[in-house]
């Protein structure tokens, strides 16, 4: 598999303060991956130097973005509105920031094609497909409402049917579901994960709850601080986080089945801020398992994992994953792609 | 201590003469140092309950009881009274804090507006003291808003709700815009002020988990109505609604290993409260609807002690042909 979608060292600052730290990944095609962090953690605006979309005084200040072999870092505001769309389109967690309040939703998800090109009558014709696919009833009435006029969910069917107007290789969903109902999150995930299927689309899903995507990811990237801190198959990261950062993130998801009246597990402490200067590990003023080597600052390596997962106590809050019998030999072949920015091995804290 | 009894709430349609039910009948009730879990969804009435039962807004019927006064005809410095023993935690307090005040200022307003804590010096004294009941250091009195934290905010916003010592906090959807660490936090530490200071709580949210973590007992609610309501355990691993048995197979389940795909578990979106559908209100989404569904709406009746279902299919099932 050839990488859809390649960060190198990739820097972004507003001002002088760097917010994203250097951030490298590959993202092979038809791959689908989850980039997991909190507030600040650098995973939005990473996402957003893909699609080109910072604003003053954000800027990417370092490193590269490629893309379907283009080049993105550089490129000129006309080259970038060709590649969004045809090649990567992104859908966001409030519709209405991408939602023109002032255009019929049919126009807008015309307007993706049309500004691609695409001729009217055909667009409009995809249009009313395109509609009728993400669940909108009645699309040749409701394509005349305005954005007001759709609940929530049916403003996020809109988007997604505008992301995909073009059939872009790579989609970016950053939090789609977070301003949903429960029962609307769970229409909308599956639809975007049929869709993903159905058009073999490249996915990346930008979420700060692990939970929400387990069961739609092959792999996920954790960021703490603007770096990337572990990136790993999913059902290790589940089943034995490498990463002390990733273990207290998926312990404090309250566990769905126990009587759990106890307390949640915590990570004391606040991520740094942009205008801190941080030495070491980023993690380390909150890490319990801190050694003096954390103060300097640890790479992202590859770890080949000497025991198999499945031997390996899950991190506490229940969010255990039971690997398929026999799944071992295929986990210890997924472990070759594990990468790891943390001093301490597993083996001495779990 | 806190009684709900047969609360409706209509609003008129904006540029018409037809009225939107938010809520239709709702009785609750709340002992102390309990906490009632209320789930529901955009259109369930939830927030129009909240507002109801702090007396943001008046009934059109019905009546809500703090230890036996009625608020609903208080007026004037006997409603302000009462008032202060229940008070509301936003969603987002920033929306509700203001933001060209320090922190010190928007705490020692509060003491002040109740005659609490006597003079400037004691409510100096009062205000670190709050800050500490809420796990903030107390130099953040010289902070703005926006110089918080989002989790910050929050327990600023709770340490404002405790000033008044109130009995009751209703809590409309408190984790829901924080990180999932930061939730963690603020979950153990309604937790604890729930302990230490014998307080009940009306905790209101969409997120199924969180209501599961804290609540004693658990009302659902759907369509301005409680569609199942009792103890926590029976209504959420046992649940006999339809609607509940479907808000509980959409909450994401954090395993990687399962290997079916994410399937919708309820199709459609909840209907407009000013044009709802005729029985019961579940009935057009409802996998075991029938032709009673469609004409009678189904009252709330005991299905088993300390558990209550409005469903015509619940509670046949559950009483078989005598």
């Amino acid at each position: 598999m050839s990488d859809l979608l390649e960060l190198e060292d990739l820097r972004v600052s507003a001002g002088p303060h760097e917010i994203v730290r250097g951030v490298d990944l590959a993202v092979p095609a038809g791959q689908t991956v989850a980039v997991v962090g909190e507030s600040g953690s650098g995973k939005s605006l990473t996402m957003l130097s893909v699609m080109g979309l910072l604003s003053p005084p954000l800027r990417v200040s370092g490193g590269h973005v490629r893309l379907a072999g283009w080049e993105l870092t550089g490129l000129h505001e006309r080259q970038l509105r060709e590649i969004r769309g045809n090649e990567v389109a992104m859908i966001y967690q409030d519709p209405m920031t991408s939602l023109n309040p002032l255009m019929r939703v049919g126009e807008q998800v015309m307007e993706a094609m049309t500004a691609h090109g695409v001729a009217k009558a055909q667009a409009r014709e995809r249009m009313l497909d395109l509609l009728a696919r993400v669940g909108i009833p009645d699309p040749r009435r409701t394509a005349r409402a305005y954005p007001h006029e759709f609940s929530g969910g049916m403003r996020q069917r809109v988007m997604i049917a505008s992301a995909l107007a073009m059939r872009p290789k790579l989609l970016i969903a950053d939090e789609p579901t977070t301003a949903l109902d429960v029962t609307i999150q769970q229409q909308i995930l599956a639809l975007v994960d049929e869709l993903r299927q159905e058009l073999g689309m490249t996915t990346i899903w930008v979420t700060h709850d692990l939970g929400v995507v387990a069961r739609l990811v092959d792999r996920v990237v954790v960021m703490y601080a603007g770096h990337v801190v572990e990136d790993a198959p999913v059902r290790q990261v589940f089943a034995a986080p490498q990463h002390p950062y990733t273990a207290s993130l998926l312990a404090s998801l309250p566990d769905p089945n126990s009587d759990g009246r106890g307390r949640l597990a915590t990570i004391p402490g606040r991520p740094p801020t942009s205008t801190q200067t941080i030495t070491g590990c980023p993690f380390r003023p909150r890490c319990a398992q801190a050694r003096d080597i954390c103060a300097v600052r640890p790479e992202l390596l590859p770890r080949t994992l000497p025991v198999s997962p499945t031997a390996a106590p899950a991190a506490a809050g229940g969010a255990v994953a039971e690997p398929a019998a026999g799944g071992g030999a295929a986990v210890a072949v997924e472990a070759a792609t594990t990468r790891v920015a943390c001093h301490v091995p597993p083996a001495e804290w779990r | 201590m806190l009684r709900a009894t047969n609360l409706t709430k209509q609003y008129p349609v904006r540029g018409g003469d037809g009225v939107v039910q938010a809520l239709a009948g709702v009785s609750l009730e709340l002992a102390e140092g309990e906490t009632l879990g209320i789930v529901g969804e955009s259109g369930s009435g939830k927030s129009t309950l909240a507002k109801l039962l702090v007396r943001l807004e008046d009934p059109t019927s019905g009546t809500v009881e703090l230890d036996g006064v009625d608020l609903t005809t208080l007026r004037g410095g006997a409603l302000r009274e009462q008032r202060r023993r229940i008070q509301m935690l936003f969603q987002d307090p920033y929306s509700s804090l203001n933001p060209r005040q320090r922190i010190g200022a928007i705490l020692g307003e509060v003491l002040a507006v109740h005659r609490l804590a006597g003079d400037a010096r004691g409510r100096q004294r009062r205000v670190g003291e709050l800050l500490d009941l809420v796990g903030l250091d107390p130099r953040l009195t010289q902070r703005y808003p926006h110089e918080l934290s989002g989790g910050q905010r929050q327990r600023v916003g709770i340490a404002r709700a405790l000033a008044v010592e109130p009995k009751v906090l209703l809590l409309d959807e408190p984790v829901s815009a924080l990180d999932v660490s930061v939730r963690a936090e603020i979950m153990n530490l309604l937790d604890d002020l729930r302990r230490d200071l014998r307080l009940a709580y009306v905790f209101i949210s969409h997120d199924v988990s969180m209501v599961r973590h804290i609540s004693d007992r658990v009302a659902v609610m759907y369509l301005g109505r409680i569609v199942e309501q009792g103890d926590w355990k029976s209504v959420l691993d046992d649940s006999a609604h339809p609607y509940t048995v479907a808000l509980g197979a959409a909450v994401p389940v954090p395993d990687p290993s399962l290997a079916e795909p994410i399937q919708a578990t309820v199709v459609g979106e909840v209907p407009d409260p000013a044009n709802p559908p005729s029985g019961c209100p579940f009935h057009p989404r409802c996998p075991l609807a029938e032709d009673v569904c469609l004409s009678t709406d189904p009252k709330l009746l005991p299905l088993r002690p300390n558990h209550n279902v409005a469903c015509h299919v619940a509670i046949r099932a559950a009483v078989p042909a005598a």
